[in-house]
């Protein structure tokens, strides 16, 4: 019955984060949380060759339940002392709130700051995702080892912290909020740089989405968790349009519009709407509108630079960071020309030293000025990391030394 | 005053193939007419639907629930949005209707309201919020009515608490006016609309954690034996 394992397979994927959720503070631990709900899923398989239930997410809930309080009897019996209860019946009647509560608990959790980015990331998609730590593996592109290590690693730092699997109080909030929003934008960001590779891997744009509409689901008051999924949606549109054939990076400026998929844009300029109706003003939703100037322009020709150089501004007030000062320099040329531009980047050179796009950013304004840009773009290649970036950056070494060699340079 | 419901009827082929600025643009001015409606004490509640190609139509066919997958059109036009107004006559709803974004190939309707009520807090309780619309067909305009007592007397009090979020029932289609674009110009035409296979009777909200869970509900209502149900899944705005 091919039907059945279809349906299995959603319910199993669809269901985890708030079944495990919920099963958090009946279990005590994570581990213990995934094996019940493990167990479930397998029993699943069996069960529903009989008679697929009418309602197949409430029919896991129960069996993971269910397995969770023999485990917890096999271990009392075991201990030979009672297990140390968490509170809350675990028969309370479900409502649409306690489901988004276990969800988003499961969430919090995964995405506590006491942990690292890269642990968080790998057990957000563990646990919250249920994905291998294979597949996990795979798309970090790094060994099975390490990924484990990872889980692990976060794991007993939960443990360790006495992290108390609850939902943040009204004045954590936001600040949690921020830092599960900061986590996604994290794994979307791991799966643009390095696209490349084996097909058949897990798509960690594609699951960053989806984890970032799901939260926003979740969280429908929050102006950032929509603002989020707006900047997503709208560099997500343009994937396609990003690399050549033999896996160079094409630049916005030469990227084929007519080939940016307009559903997820849509999906974008929707999440965007809803984000500044709710009086957004924080930084995701100040890159959403820098990247909706980006989307919405015709041509590169006609972007409305003055409001991206606007933007940028108030973006700066708010992440004073030197990448983003970078990325206002480019904007800031392309308003006022390459040599506002350069006098915008000279304050970077400290702190970006050995960021090679602040070399190639800088090659690119000398270049547009007439002027020497090889040191600049041999700085940039010998600190890249990514295989299109160096072959578009020896392309141009070549170019700048075949340019110096015909001015007798 | 008097309450109305503008029903978009939208051509989803027209509205995929806009170019990123018009459909930025018609997003904006969409936010716009809502916004100015609202500052006017006139708006009530406003919906956009997602893509009608995610949702789902029920029908109960003797014992059989019938479940069928979008997309759906009926004469080329989907379910886009719907703002429900206040006016003082439905010649006044029209004309503030008039002023309603959208492109050449879609139609809006203007339906007196019977009576309605949804949560203030719609769009403010966590979920995925689903609009069923409720699609009737009858020979005459009584047996159509006949058709929406029942649904309305049977879906009373079926859905759990937490999860309803109200619904809106519209007067008999003859009421109505439809606007559409001709030639480059909107012209207003007056009901009935019983020509077309289903008319819609009515929408009511829901809000579950999916889809499969929001037929599931529907599914049990007993309501889907006299007509067909319509459920899909609305954008937050």
């Amino acid at each position: 019955m091919a039907d059945l394992s279809a349906i299995v397979e959603r319910t199993v994927r669809g269901e985890r984060g708030r079944i495990v959720g919920g099963l958090l503070r009946l279990c005590g631990s994570v581990d213990a949380a995934e094996e019940a709900f493990q167990d479930a899923a397998l029993r699943a398989v069996e069960a529903w060759q009989r008679e697929i239930p009418v309602n197949p997410g409430a029919w896991l809930m129960t069996a993971a339940k269910n397995s969770a309080k023999d485990a917890r009897r096999r271990r009392a019996v075991v201990e030979a002392k009672a297990p140390l209860l968490a509170s809350g019946d675990p028969d309370t009647a479900e409502t649409i709130d306690t489901v988004s509560d276990d969800y988003l608990r499961l969430v919090f959790t995964c995405c506590h700051p006491e942990l690292s980015t890269s642990n968080q990331i790998a057990l957000t998609l563990k646990v919250v995702a249920g994905f291998s730590t294979e597949e996990i593996a795979r798309a970090f592109v790094t060994s099975e080892a390490t990924i484990s290590q990872r889980i692990l690693r976060a794991k007993q730092t939960l443990d360790e912290k006495r992290v108390a699997y609850e939902i943040p109080t009204r004045e954590e909030l936001p600040a949690r909020i921020l830092a599960v929003l900061g986590v996604v934008y994290a794994m979307f960001n791991e799966g643009h740089t390095a696209r490349s590779g084996p097909f058949m891997r897990l798509d960690l744009q594609a699951e960053a989405m989806r984890l970032g509409r799901l939260l926003s689901d979740h969280v429908p008051r929050e102006p950032e968790a929509f603002a989020l999924v707006a900047l997503m949606a709208f560099s997500a549109a343009r994937a396609e349009t990003r690399v050549d054939a033999r896996g160079m990076p094409i630049l916005l400026a030469e990227q084929n519009r007519a080939r940016w998929n307009k559903e997820i844009l849509r999906e974008g300029l929707m999440a965007l709407q809803r984000a500044r109706s709710l009086g957004g003003h924080g930084p995701y939703l100040l890159q959403a509108e820098i990247a909706r100037e980006h989307v919405t322009a015709p041509a590169w020709e006609s972007t409305n630079w003055a409001a991206i150089v606007a933007l940028y501004d108030a973006l700066v007030a708010v992440l004073p960071s030197p990448v983003v000062a970078l990325n206002r320099a480019v904007a800031v040329a392309m308003h006022a020309g390459p040599r506002a531009g350069l006098t915008a980047i000279t304050a970077l050179a400290g702190p970006l030293a050995d960021y090679h796009l602040f070399y190639a950013t800088r090659a690119d304004l000398l270049e547009r000025l007439g002027e020497d840009a090889l040191p600049d773009l041999e700085r940039a290649l010998e600190l890249t990391t990514n295989d299109g970036e160096r072959q578009l950056l020896e392309l141009r070494v070549t170019r700048a030394r075949a340019r110096r060699q015909s001015l007798g340079g | 005053m008097t309450e109305y419901l503008f029903l978009t009827l939208e051509d989803e082929s027209a509205h995929a193939s806009e170019t990123p600025q018009a459909m930025a643009r018609l997003i904006e001015q969409r936010a716009e007419f809502g916004a100015e409606l609202r500052r006017g004490g006139r708006l009530r509640d406003a919906g956009r639907f997602r893509p009608s190609k995610e949702g789902k139509r029920v029908a109960r066919r003797d014992e059989r629930l019938d479940v069928r997958d979008g997309p759906f059109s009926e004469d080329g036009k989907t379910l886009g949005g719907y703002y429900w107004v206040e006016a003082s006559g439905v010649t006044e709803a029209a004309r503030l209707a008039e002023a309603c974004p959208a492109l050449a190939p879609d139609a809006i309707e203007v339906r007196p309201l019977m009576d309605g009520r949804v949560s203030s807090e719609k769009e403010a309780k966590p979920g995925k919020i689903f609009a069923c619309a409720v699609l009737g067909s009858g020979a005459t305009e009584a047996a159509w009515v006949g058709v929406m007592d029942r649904i309305d007397a049977e879906t009373r009090g079926r859905f759990p608490e937490a999860s309803f979020l109200g619904g809106l029932r519209l007067e008999a289609p003859k009421s109505g006016r439809r606007l559409e674009t001709r030639s480059e110009r909107r012209v207003t035409f007056d009901g009935p609309f019983l020509e077309c296979k289903e008319v819609i009777g009515g929408l009511f909200f829901l809000r579950m954690t999916t889809l499969d869970e929001a037929v599931r509900w529907a599914a049990e209502t007993p309501f889907v034996v006299h007509g067909v149900l319509e459920i899909r899944e609305l954008w937050r705005i």
